[in-house]
């Protein structure tokens, strides 16, 4: 992912969810981003079944 | 009467504490004789606790001329993480944040035990900020550097505790391990570390990173040592949700164990991402322990992005108002990377708490055909400081987030893994996983005990040069 689409992926992202982040940490944040993009895209390409639970369930 | 203590092991310390052979308040002030004479280079101690340190050894000494036994750690000095509580120090967690923090008012739990046991603390250790890294290079408290090379990393994020019992500057450490941070210091470090079942040791009074992923676990310079300390640290406690109510299962008895061991490498992912020498390196354990096949846990890399998703949603969560009020004070290496996490969807993080039970699944189908799996700790032995980048699989690529691909899918599913420390022709050390099913510690510790008497691990302690 290119450095400016990332940047602006983070503007887009961070005035949706509200988080804040000043402007001289975008760099930062845009290429801790660069960085997660690939495991994002991974994760949300895999095929779960409806049987398979988080590993975080809670058991009360 | 006198020992020499250097290269001494906590079991020997023990035993010479107990029979009278040598004071507590001797081996204590050996070891912060050392600390002093090396720490400067290495930078493993964050702050020595030299009073409590003598004033515990004095205790342990008190308890023996009284002809009582003080315990099996009898005064062994030790380090721990900077993310435990310590009464009256600030729990920093590798931070400047952490550091204006209430001093703790009590020790953390795997802390008082050992402390009931005899063991005599002697400071606690530098890390990554909050656990957030795997090369320990702080921002706020410096680098630590490898006792065997001193331009090169220690590994993180518990960079200075491995450092500690690699140098000899006491004789174990406690750290914590979230996706590699034992498992990446033993081998940059050579020494022996143990990252339990997940929910094995409790973790009342330290500083958390990720909820579901946090183990603590002990490094030492043998089999037995980790075994010994390891014993001490079991036990439920409540405080701790995620803490298994388990009763202690001691292992230092069964070190001697003849059972034989289903041993397999693991290929895919643990092979493709590992260097020449991560290769030969278990390629040497393998023929130690007979393992003449391999197998293949499916989704491994999945499984490792899994475990990177939930990290960053934890550690942004955790930090979310900090990170707002005063994101300057954070250190620049972790400061994007946990605003970064609180971008990601909610959907991606359940998708990945889902993949962690696949990957779950598959592991437990492999331990169905054999006791005990191989692979290599790291990629590469210790990295210079400051690298930026390493070359794994042919591919290029950040240092700092990728030494940890090896072991970020085994945490990710709470396996119990001894990581052993192999040298091969002088060359830097680096480390072997020994990986059990869960709750099957004494396979790990039956194994590593094995490779120590064939000659193919050790770790003698490490002076490190000007």
């Amino acid at each position: 992912m290119p450095g400016d689409e990332a940047e602006e992926t983070v503007r887009v992202l961070a005035r949706e969810y509200g988080v804040t982040i000043q402007a001289e940490h975008l760099g930062e944040v845009a290429a801790a981003w660069r960085l997660m993009a690939p495991h994002l895209d991974r994760v949300r390409a895999a095929d779960l079944g409806p049987e398979l639970e988080p590993a975080s369930l809670f058991r009360p | 009467m006198t020992l020499e203590m250097d290269g001494l092991g906590a079991h020997e310390i023990a035993a010479a504490v107990r029979s009278g052979r040598l004071s507590a308040v001797a081996a204590a002030q050996a070891a912060l004789t050392r600390i002093e004479a090396h720490n400067g280079r290495l930078n493993a101690y964050r702050q020595v606790l030299a009073e409590r340190a003598l004033r515990e050894a004095a205790a342990v000494d008190a308890e023996v001329a009284a002809g009582r036994d003080p315990g099996p750690l009898a005064g062994v000095p030790y380090g721990v993480k900077d993310l435990f509580d310590v009464t009256g120090l600030a729990t920093a967690a590798g931070s400047k944040i952490g550091a204006e923090r209430a001093p703790a008012t009590a020790d953390a739990v795997l802390v008082s035990r050992l402390r009931a046991a005899g063991a005599v603390l002697l400071g606690v250790q530098t890390m990554d900020e909050y656990g957030y890294g795997f090369t320990t290079e702080n921002a706020h408290y410096g680098a630590v550097h490898n006792p065997h090379d001193l331009a090169r990393s220690a590994g993180g994020s518990s960079g200075g505790s491995a450092a500690a019992v690699a140098a000899g500057l006491g004789a174990f450490s406690l750290g914590s391990d979230t996706n590699g941070s034992i498992r990446v210091p033993s081998s940059f470090c050579g020494i022996f570390g143990l990252k339990p079942t997940f929910g094995r040791l409790p973790r009342t009074g330290s500083f958390p990173f990720v909820f579901d992923l946090d183990h603590l676990g002990p490094f030492a310079r043998s089999a037995e040592d980790l075994a010994l300390v390891y014993d001490v640290l079991q036990g439920h406690d409540a405080a701790d949700h995620a803490c298994a109510p388990r009763p202690a299962e001691p292992v230092s008895g069964q070190l001697s164990g003849t059972t034989p061991l289903r041993v397999a490498v693991l290929d895919g992912w643990f092979h493709d991402m590992a260097g020449e020498a991560a290769r030969a390196a278990v390629a040497a354990v393998a023929e130690a322990l007979g393992a003449r096949v391999s197998a293949t846990l499916a989704g491994a890399e999945t499984a490792r992005s899994a475990a990177f998703l939930i990290t960053a949603a934890s550690g942004a969560n955790l930090h979310r108002a900090n990170l707002r009020a005063r994101p300057g004070d954070f250190d620049p290496a972790t400061r994007g990377r946990l605003l970064a996490g609180g971008l990601l969807p909610a959907d991606a993080v359940l998708q990945a708490q889902r993949l962690r039970r696949r990957f779950y699944d598959e592991a437990m189908a492999a331990f169905g055909r054999f006791d005990l799996l191989l692979a290599p700790a790291t990629p590469c032995p210790a990295p210079l400081l400051g690298q930026g980048s390493i070359v794994i699989g042919g591919r290029e690529m950040p240092a700092r987030p990728n030494l940890g691909v090896l072991s970020q899918p085994l945490s990710a599913i709470g396996l119990p893994v001894l990581t052993v420390p192999i040298r091969m022709g002088g060359a830097l050390p680096i480390g072997v996983q020994l990986i059990a099913a869960p709750w099957r510690e004494d396979i790990v510790f039956q194994a590593a005990a094995r490779l120590q008497a064939a000659g193919v691990t050790s770790a003698p302690v490490v002076t490190p040069c000007a």
